[in-house]
């Protein structure tokens, strides 16, 4: 399981504090400026750590549910963002304990090389920063690569359907997604700056 | 002893394998080279941490790039439950509702699922007073069973439906679809739950039925998304393979279930669950021959004129070339027309003589029905069983289609209807040496891979048989190599040019070529009116 790190706790916002009371005292709508605040640091932190999208999608909203329901035991003077992150944090140890996915390629040993590097340390923030880069450099992506992304990851079709739909070669289609995310990485970190203090990746 | 270090792939070479095992493409050697690879070589780790990440982003993020339908199902799930009228509005108008105003696959399922339960539950408050059915067979293709099994037939919980062949599709009452391969035993538990004990099934979950849960010898298996297929064999191992949608599966005696999305596929057996490197999943049947309205296209020869030259009676398949035109052997008397169930028939005696149609038949893995009138002689010689109608080539496995009276004791019993495809006969078990007419039926249930061990059904007077089914073959009936020819009556496929070979001895009437799987009962229609029950 990935250890939180500490972060800096940033005093919050004026405003984030009267939302947050505006919530305790049962408005909805106070709420909901809440969760379009902080969705995307929390879908991201649980996408990156879950090889299933739908179940990050599925904590991230069992993580605001749960702050909701709880929501009265927090103190407001402080930054909600930790407190969901700490939220997430532990649904996703309890799931992590209740449910075993597929390993990668079916190889435990793969699985547990990229869980280990998946989990090393890196600042909280850099989920959501990854996050939005990533959408950055998606809009300046557009034609048959965009499509593809959008048909593979949007409507979640599989290969096999890709290449039906599209009169292309399987073999084709996995190197152009290949490429594809290849291409998107790279501008990710020409944005956001690469992990520290890691190896750089392969250039081809 | 230090480990060896993998030699040093090109950065080429490595991208081509990081693909491969993120698609799933890879076999586990290459899976295993990699994982070596990331171990020594931490640029490769790395590229394939990037690919990771980067992948799950795009999963989020192109779903939802800004959050905002996240945000709109949040406050959704917080606000107060919608009054459910009752009695409950039709089953599917309130997940349809909800369907078009949530995106989110796990918020849908959970409301869903809320929403299923007030309608189930107002269903079973309105079925308790009129028919506490927890199963109800919608329709059926088998034969063998204890019981009758016949469609609408209710089903009651802990009834168990047992059967040796053919299919059956049955429907919880949750909504749950259920389409069973004999032999099967099933149990109905109740109308959420069963008991697969034997067979191959495969269950489409609507939304509303989410939960829907299949035990087996092997373990457990949960819907949580739409289709998935289950096998369990004679040993008591069980294999699930995920269509479409989410299926948790739990080892017999364990707790932790392991999620299953589309295309994988895990072997429960023992307590122990082992994921399956291949899945193959369009070996199931999943679904019955549609009843459509429309018409079939078809190919009739009804064998009435007194000549050489037979004309195609049907709606269109075969177009210009569906025409039949006798070759008699050379040296032998002209054949003799013969009174069939309906008019004349076709009377070959073995020697040779065989009729061609341009028409090249229906190819690769399409859905198709040959029916036909057939006679066989007494003193059946199996030397002239083979070739009643053939088409395709013998080019390579799976690309021949030819019906015939089995001549091959080692491939079943002898005088049987058989299919073959090239290897992997399917043999009928009705004797059909008694020099008397029997309506045959041969039904191939399309799809991408279609088997003979699993796709292809024998109907012998209207009556599914019990077929010997001893070889895995897909079916690819070559009709479009320069060594496939057009359909033939009473010659082997095999013939060499030279015509020399075994024939058929026998009397063929009504022969019906359709482009698609039909039921028992269009099949009962044909036999009784000589005409497809569409018409």
């Amino acid at each position: 399981m990935i250890p939180l790190m500490s972060e800096p706790t940033p005093v919050p916002s004026p405003e984030e504090s009267d939302l947050v009371r505006q919530a305790q005292s049962g408005d909805l709508h106070a709420f909901t400026l809440l969760v379009q605040r902080h969705q995307g640091a929390i879908r991201a932190y649980l996408a990156v750590r879950l090889n299933d999208s739908a179940e990050a999608e599925d904590l991230a909203q069992d993580t605001f549910l749960t702050a909701y329901r709880k929501l009265s035991e927090y103190d407001p003077t402080r930054p909600l963002l930790p407190w969901l992150r700490g939220i997430a944090h532990r649904l996703l140890q309890n799931h992590g304990r209740k449910f075993r996915a597929l390993p990668l390629g079916g190889s435990l040993e793969l699985q547990t090389l990229l869980d280990v590097r998946l989990a090393s340390e890196w600042p909280l923030e850099r989920d959501s920063q990854r996050m939005e880069a990533l959408l950055e450099c998606l809009d300046r992506l557009d034609g048959p690569g965009r499509q593809l992304l959008q048909a593979r990851y949007a409507e979640g079709l599989s290969l096999q359907e890709l290449a039906q739909r599209s009169g292309r070669k399987h073999s084709a289609l996995t190197m152009h997604l290949h490429r594809l995310r290849s291409t998107l990485a790279s501008c990710v970190h020409g944005k956001i700056g690469p992990d520290s203090a890691l190896p750089t990746p392969l250039s081809v | 002893m230090t480990p060896s270090t993998p030699p040093s792939p090109t950065p080429a070479e490595a991208e081509l394998l990081i693909a491969r095992v993120l698609a799933g493409d890879a076999p586990p050697k290459e899976v295993g080279q990699l994982a070596a690879l990331c171990k020594t070589h931490p640029a490769i780790l790395e590229t394939l941490v990037q690919h990771t990440l980067t992948e799950r982003l795009l999963q989020t993020t192109l779903k939802d790039p800004h959050g905002t339908l996240f945000a709109s199902e949040i406050t959704l799930r917080l606000s107060p439950p919608p009054i459910v009228p009752f009695p409950p509005t039709p089953r599917e108008d309130l997940p349809s509702r909800v369907h078009r105003s949530l995106r989110s696959q796990r918020w849908q399922q959970r409301l869903l699922q809320t929403a299923a339960a007030l309608l189930c539950g107002g269903a079973l408050l309105w079925t308790l007073s009129s028919n506490p059915a927890a199963a109800r067979i919608e329709r059926t293709e088998a034969l063998g069973a204890l019981s009758p099994i016949q469609s609408g037939r209710a089903l009651q919980a802990g009834e168990t439906l047992r059967f040796d062949a053919g299919f059956v599709s049955l429907r919880f009452q949750c909504g749950a679809q259920v389409l069973l391969e004999g032999p099967a035993e099933l149990r109905i538990d109740d109308a959420w739950h069963g008991f697969l004990s034997k067979g191959r099934a495969v269950a489409t979950v609507g939304r509303a039925a989410r939960g829907f849960t299949l035990d087996g010898p092997g373990g457990r298996l949960v819907d949580l998304g739409t289709k998935f297929a289950v096998s369990v064999e004679p040993q008591k191992a069980m294999e699930v393979h995920v269509l479409e949608g989410l299926v948790e599966a739990t080892a017999q005696g364990q707790n932790t279930p392991v999620r299953l999305t589309q295309n994988q596929a895990l072997r429960l057996e023992g307590g122990t669950s082992e994921p399956l490197q291949t899945t193959d999943p369009s070996a199931f049947v999943t679904l019955l021959p549609p009843k459509s309205s429309a018409a079939p296209r078809f190919v009739h020869w009804s064998f009435e004129e007194n000549s050489t030259r037979f004309l195609n009676r049907g709606n269109g398949l075969g177009g210009k070339n569906g025409q039949l035109q006798l070759h008699p052997a050379p040296g032998t008397p002209q054949t003799s027309a013969l009174k069939g169930p309906f008019g004349n028939a076709l009377s070959l005696q073995g020697n040779g003589t065989y009729a061609e149609s341009p028409f090249r038949g229906i190819g690769g893995a399409a859905p198709r029905t040959v029916a036909f009138w057939v006679q066989v002689p007494s003193d059946f010689d199996p030397r002239q069983g083979y070739a009643i109608v053939s088409w395709g080539s013998r080019m390579q496995d799976g690309a021949a289609w030819q019906i015939s009276i089995n001549p091959v004791p080692e491939e079943g019993p002898v005088g049987r209807l058989r299919v073959g495809v090239n290897r992997g006969p399917v043999v009928g078990t009705t004797d059909l040496r008694d020099g008397r007419w029997h309506h045959c039926a041969v039904v191939l249930y399309g799809g991408p891979k279609a088997d003979v061990s699993t796709h292809v059904l024998l109907y012998v007077d209207g009556i599914l048989e019990s077929a010997l089914r001893k070889a895995v073959m897909p079916v690819q009936t070559d009709t479009e190599s320069p060594l496939a020819h057009g359909i033939w009556i009473g010659r082997n496929l095999s013939i060499t040019t030279n015509g020399k070979g075994p024939s058929f001895r026998g009397a063929i009437d009504e022969m019906f070529i359709f482009d698609s799987a039909m039921g028992q009962e269009e099949i009962q229609h044909l036999m009784q009116h000589n005409t497809p029950k569409r018409l």
